[in-house]
C-alpha cells in the first residue's frame, strides 16, 4: 500500500496545467486541439473561472480556445485525501504568463500584416489559485470533479484585460 | 520564450547593442535644480565668450553654465547656488584679456531674483505647447523656439542633450495629462534624450516622430513594451523608412503591441486585437452555486472568522477526529511589494508546501488530524484580523457543492492583518529572532459537511499564506456585481443565521457569539434616526452587496419597501442604468 497518498498528485497537476498551456501547433484540427485542453476534467465537471461558473467541460474548452497562450508554473500546492472516498481536495498556487502578441490560442490575430514566423510576446507573471477535487489518479483520464481557477494578481505592465 | 519581466521597467538594456547610456535622472535633477542663480559679466570683449567662461572656471573654480550674450553685450549665465554667486562676485575686477571683468548678480525685470529660471522657463514652455482639450503636447521644432534659444538651452551640444530629459522631469512633476505628443522636426538621431518618455507619459496614445534623423530600427528597442497604449505612431520623414518597409512595420508592431496605425496605414484590426487581449471569462469576486449555499457559506465564513480572530479555540468543536488541517506558505507568488520583506517565520515550521517537500514522513507530519493536533497548530499561528465587512473588497469567494460528501467547498481569498504573536511560540524554533507582524495574503479552502447531530463539521481545511495582493478586474463595477446563477450580489456580509435544508446550523456555530453587525454603527445618525434596526441591517447588507453609496443604497431599500428580495430584483433591473457615481 502506498504510504504517501500525495505522491501521484504533483505529476497529475503538472500534466493538467500543461494541458492548459498547449499550443495548437501539433494538432491537425480545432476539435482535436480543444479536447486536449483540460482533458482531465470530467464532462460534467463543476468549472469556475474568476468566479464565473462555466456550464460544462465543453463550454470551458471552447472559451479556453479564445484565450491567449499561457504558461503556468506551480509555486505551492497542498492536498487532503478525504477518508473513505478516494477523493482529493487540492489547493494550487502559481504564476502564469499570457502571450501579449495579440493572437489567441488558435493563432488568430488582428494583424493585417502577417509575419512568416510570428513571435510570442509573453507578459509578466500573473498570480493564480486553483482548487481541485479529483478522484484517485489512475487508469481513468477524466478525474476532475471541481475546477475553481482564479487570477489573484495582475501585473501593472500587462496589456491583457481581465 | 523570454522572461520579459526581468527586464521590464528596469531599463537594463542600456549599454547593449551600442546604445549610449541615457542621461542619469539624478543628473537631470541636478541640471534642473542647479544653474539657477543668474550672473552677468561685463568687460569681457577682448576675447570670445567661451574663453571668458573657461577663464572664470580656471581662475575662480566656478562653473558658469547656460551662458549667452545679452542684448546689452554682457554675458549672462547661471551658477549653482547663492554661495557660488557670492564667491564669484568677489572676483569682480579680475583682469581678463586686458580688461577688468565686472561681475554682478542678474535680476529679472521685476527686480526679483530669477532662482529656478530653468524650471520656470521650461514650465512656461510646456504651458504654451500643451492643449488641454485635446491632451496634446506639441514639442515640434523646439530648437526654433525663440525663448528657449534666448535662454541658451541649445547653446551647446551638452545643454541641447539635457533639454528633453529636463522637460520630461518637469512634465512628470506637473502631472500633465497627455495622450498625444508631436516630437517632429527635432533632429533626433536616436531616442537617448527621450528615453523617459514612456515613464512620463505612460498612457500615451498618439506619437509623432516625423522628420527626424532616425535611421535604425533598434533605437526603438528601448521603448519595447513600455508604450502599451500607443495606438498611432508617425515616423515618416526619417531615414529608417529607406529600409525594407515590411520589416519596419513588423518590428514596430512587435515593439508596440497595441499599435493600430503607422504613418496613416492601418496595421491591425482593432476590435479583433482587443478581443484577443481579453481573458474571455467575466470576473466576479463572489460565486455561490445556489441560494442555500449562499446562506450557509456566508454564515459559516462570518462566524468562523469572527472566532478565528477573537477566540480560536472555540472553533475546535467544528473539527472531529478525521478532520484535517494544514497550512502552507507560498513565498513565490507574484506581488507588488518591490523588495519589501514579509516575515513568514511563524508559518514556515508547519508549512506543507508539497512542491517543496519530498519526504513522505515530513508530508504526514505537517498534516494535522483531529482536534488536538489542529488545536496545537492553531495556537502556533499569529493572532489575526480579517476585515471581511470593513474592507469586503479585499476578499473573494467561491462556494459550491461537494457531491460525494454531500458537503460544500468554500474557497476564500484575501488579505489579513496579524495582530498578535502566537499563543504558543517555541523559542527553540525562532531563536532570538524578532518576528514581525504584518499584512499577509491568504487562500483558504474549507470542506464542510453536515454532522450526524444536524450541525456542521469541517472535514478539510487548507490554509495558504502568501504575499498580499489585491486583484482589480478591468471590468466595470456593474460587471462585477452581477453574479451567475446564485442570487443577489454576494458579499461576505453577515446575515441572520439561516439553516439550509438538510444542513442545519451547527450547534457550535449557533452557540458562538453572533457575528458582529459592523457597518450599522457607521451609518450617519440622521439615517439611523429615520429607520428601525432591521432596516439599518438591511441597508448595511445592501450597501455591502451592491457596492452602492449610501444615497443610492437608501433609495434602493426605500423603493423596495425594505425587502431584501425586492432589493435584489430591483438592483438587477436597474444596474445597467445606474451612473458610476452611484457606487462607492
Amino acid at each position: 500500500m502506498n504510504q504517501d497518498p500525495t505522491q501521484p498528485i504533483e505529476p497529475f497537476i503538472k500534466e493538467l496545467l500543461n494541458s492548459l498551456d498547449l499550443s495548437n501547433e501539433k494538432f491537425n484540427n480545432v476539435e482535436s486541439y480543444a479536447t486536449e485542453l483540460g482533458s482531465a476534467l470530467k464532462p460534467n465537471c463543476n468549472v469556475i473561472i474568476n468566479g464565473e461558473p462555466i456550464v460544462s467541460k465543453l463550454e470551458f474548452q471552447k472559451k479556453w480556445l479564445m484565450t491567449p497562450l499561457t504558461f503556468h508554473q506551480i509555486t505551492n500546492f497542498d492536498c487532503h485525501l478525504i477518508p473513505g472516498l478516494n477523493s482529493y481536495v487540492i489547493n494550487i498556487n502559481g504564476k502564469v504568463k499570457f502571450d501579449e502578441s495579440g493572437r489567441n490560442r488558435l493563432g488568430e490575430s488582428g494583424d493585417l500584416i502577417v509575419s512568416q514566423q510570428p513571435k510570442k510576446n509573453m507578459s509578466s507573471w500573473f498570480g493564480f489559485f486553483l482548487s481541485l477535487v479529483i478522484d484517485q489518479p489512475g487508469m481513468n483520464k477524466e478525474i476532475v470533479d471541481n475546477f475553481d481557477y482564479r487570477i489573484n494578481y495582475k501585473p501593472h505592465d500587462t496589456i491583457i484585460s481581465i | 520564450m523570454s522572461y520579459r519581466g526581468r527586464g521590464r521597467g528596469n531599463y537594463n538594456n542600456y549599454g547593449r547593442g551600442g546604445f549610449q547610456r541615457p542621461p542619469n535622472p539624478q543628473n537631470i535633477n541636478q541640471y534642473v535644480n542647479s544653474n539657477s542663480i543668474p550672473v552677468e559679466i561685463a568687460g569681457w570683449n577682448g576675447a570670445s565668450m567661451e574663453d571668458c567662461i573657461n577663464f572664470i572656471s580656471r581662475k575662480c573654480r566656478i562653473v558658469v553654465s547656460n551662458a549667452n550674450i545679452e542684448p546689452n553685450g554682457n554675458i549672462k549665465g547661471y551658477v549653482k547656488s547663492e554661495k557660488e554667486a557670492g564667491d564669484l562676485l568677489n572676483w569682480s575686477g579680475v583682469k581678463f584679456a586686458g580688461q577688468s571683468l565686472k561681475i554682478t548678480k542678474s535680476f529679472s525685470s521685476n527686480g526679483t531674483n530669477k532662482k529656478g529660471n530653468t524650471i520656470e522657463t521650461i514650465t512656461e514652455f510646456l504651458k504654451t505647447r500643451y492643449d488641454e482639450p485635446s491632451k496634446m503636447l506639441n514639442l515640434s521644432s523646439v530648437q526654433n523656439d525663440a525663448t528657449l534659444n534666448q535662454q541658451g538651452f541649445f547653446a551647446s551640444i551638452s545643454t541641447t542633450s539635457k533639454f528633453f530629459p529636463a522637460l520630461m522631469k518637469i512634465a512628470s512633476d506637473l502631472k500633465i495629462d497627455v495622450e498625444s505628443i508631436d516630437l517632429s522636426n527635432n533632429n533626433l538621431n536616436d531616442l537617448n534624450t527621450i528615453t523617459t518618455l514612456p515613464q512620463t507619459f505612460p498612457k500615451l496614445i498618439n506619437l509623432s516622430l516625423m522628420n527626424n534623423n532616425l535611421s535604425k530600427l533598434k533605437v526603438f528597442e528601448i521603448w519595447k513594451n513600455k508604450l502599451n497604449y500607443l495606438r498611432e505612431f508617425i515616423i515618416s520623414g526619417n531615414p529608417i523608412l529607406n529600409n525594407d518597409l515590411n520589416v519596419v512595420k513588423l518590428e514596430i508592431m512587435r515593439l508596440f503591441p497595441r499599435l493600430i496605425i503607422l504613418n496613416g496605414e492601418v496595421l491591425r484590426n482593432e476590435p479583433k486585437l482587443l478581443e484577443n487581449l481579453k481573458f474571455p471569462f467575466n470576473s466576479q469576486s463572489m460565486m455561490f452555486q445556489d441560494n442555500d449555499i449562499h446562506n450557509i457559506s456566508t454564515n459559516f465564513i462570518t462566524n468562523f472568522y469572527n472566532l478565528w480572530d477573537t477566540n480560536r479555540s472555540n472553533l475546535l468543536q467544528l473539527y472531529q477526529d478525521q478532520s484535517q488541517f494544514s497550512v502552507s506558505v507560498d513565498m513565490s507568488n507574484p506581488h507588488d511589494l518591490n523588495g519589501q520583506q514579509i516575515d513568514f517565520t511563524y508559518y514556515l515550521t508547519n508549512s506543507r508546501n508539497l512542491s517543496r517537500i519530498s519526504a513522505s514522513k515530513l508530508k504526514m507530519q505537517k498534516l494535522f488530524t483531529g482536534k488536538d493536533q489542529i488545536a496545537n497548530c492553531f495556537n502556533q499561528l499569529p493572532k489575526s484580523k480579517h476585515e471581511l465587512i470593513e474592507n469586503s473588497h479585499l476578499f473573494s469567494m467561491e462556494a459550491f457543492k461537494y457531491n460525494q460528501l454531500n458537503g460544500i467547498i468554500i474557497n476564500l481569498h484575501g488579505t489579513f492583518k496579524e495582530t498578535g504573536h502566537p499563543d504558543v511560540s517555541e523559542p527553540k524554533k525562532y531563536g532570538r529572532k524578532k518576528v514581525s507582524l504584518m499584512e499577509k495574503g491568504f487562500d483558504r479552502c474549507f470542506v464542510i459537511i453536515p454532522s450526524p447531530d444536524g450541525g456542521m463539521i469541517v472535514a478539510s481545511d487548507m490554509l495558504v499564506i502568501r504575499y498580499p495582493t489585491i486583484f482589480k478586474s478591468d471590468a466595470s463595477p456593474v460587471a462585477n456585481a452581477s453574479p451567475s446563477p446564485a442570487p443577489g450580489i454576494p458579499p461576505v456580509a453577515p446575515s441572520p443565521p439561516v439553516a439550509a435544508p438538510g444542513m442545519n446550523q451547527t450547534p457550535g456555530m449557533t452557540a458562538a457569539p453572533p457575528a458582529n453587525s459592523p457597518g450599522i454603527n457607521d451609518l450617519p445618525p440622521d439615517i439611523k434616526s429615520m429607520i428601525n434596526v432591521t432596516q439599518q441591517e438591511l441597508l448595511v447588507k445592501v450597501l455591502l452587496e451592491t457596492n452602492l453609496n449610501l444615497q443610492y443604497g437608501y433609495m434602493l431599500c426605500e423603493q423596495s419597501n425594505w425587502d431584501y428580495q425586492t432589493c435584489t430584483i430591483n438592483f438587477k433591473n436597474s444596474v445597467n442604468s445606474l451612473p458610476l457615481n452611484a457606487y462607492r
